[in-house]
């Protein structure tokens, strides 16, 4: 079958199912894990440059295992914004089951965020509120990525 | 009928059976010894199934063979894109969010089994 004849065909696939009412959505595919900011350890404390390992626990609630590309995040403490970005990955939380992963973050909070440095250095001592949100992209065909939020309190850690 | 119109076949049934939620006969399409670089075997394969059946109210999907490669008529490869209807950014072609698949077949019992497959959405390699 020549590339226009086989076009031709699955166009008209594509208009004919489009009339049907188009009902396919996967939307709803993966049920959204509950994700909780575990862990907070300063790597580093320098003048011009900061190093996080933010650690963090994901519960799966879906009868599948939920294999990870991708982690989408953004969290805040005290109400600031602390750190945010996306990093690949490639990690399984069992089905039903928990998991872990950490992320590691340079950060130049005089810089970006200067009323944090106070917030840094008195959650080494007492806990301080977070903010936590994003995203987990899920390799499974046709599955969006899948959202959290989540908020609690956290003790920076300083080995 | 020969080895190419018979893995068409299996794809159409394939097509049929996810679009009218017969999980076991997809399932039956799997052989026991499947596995891939992802680490699926078939039971984790069926829970998936499992979840799109439940969680999707109708299943309609548009496919297109894009090649099929036969071995000594006992061993298979079939490309295929796979897009969801009612998704797709004009009357030719797929939308972005499209899969393609390439799966391996091998012949048992004078029917065809998936042994392995590799996807990926379009643009990115295949694993």
């Amino acid at each position: 079958m020549n590339i226009l004849m086989r076009s031709l065909l699955i166009g008209v696939a594509v208009f004919a199912t489009s009339l049907t009412g188009c009902a396919t959505t996967f939307e709803n595919l993966v049920e959204s894990p509950v994700v909780k900011l575990s862990d907070v350890k300063v790597m580093g404390l320098g003048f011009n440059n900061q190093t996080f390992l933010l650690s963090f626990d994901v519960s799966n609630p879906n009868s599948f295992s939920l294999p990870v590309k991708s982690v989408r995040y953004g969290v805040k403490l005290d109400g600031h914004r602390f750190a945010s970005g996306e990093t690949a990955s490639e990690f399984s939380v069992p089905a039903n089951g928990d998991g872990k992963f950490a992320i590691s973050v340079d950060l130049d909070l005089l810089q970006t965020a200067p009323q944090l440095l106070s917030v840094v250095r008195e959650s080494a001592t007492s806990d301080v509120g977070y903010e936590l949100e994003g995203q987990l992209a899920v390799d499974i065909p046709f599955a969006p990525p899948v959202s959290y939020r989540n908020t609690g309190s956290i003790r920076l850690r300083s080995d | 009928m020969d080895a190419e119109a018979d893995l068409r076949d299996w794809v159409k049934r394939g097509v049929t059976a996810a679009e009218d939620k017969k999980r076991g006969v997809l399932v039956d399409m799997i052989s026991p010894a499947y596995v891939d670089t992802r680490g699926y075997d078939r039971d984790r394969v069926a829970n998936i199934f499992r979840a799109y059946f439940m969680r999707m109210n109708t299943i309609e999907l548009v496919t297109a063979i894009d090649e099929i490669r036969v071995f000594d008529d006992t061993a298979a490869e079939i490309l295929v894109t796979v897009g969801m209807a009612g998704r797709h950014d004009g009357v030719l072609g797929f939308s972005a969010d499209a899969y393609q698949f390439a799966l391996e077949l091998t012949k048992d019992d004078d029917d065809w089994a998936l042994i392995s497959a590799r996807w990926g959405q379009i643009g990115e390699e295949l694993r």
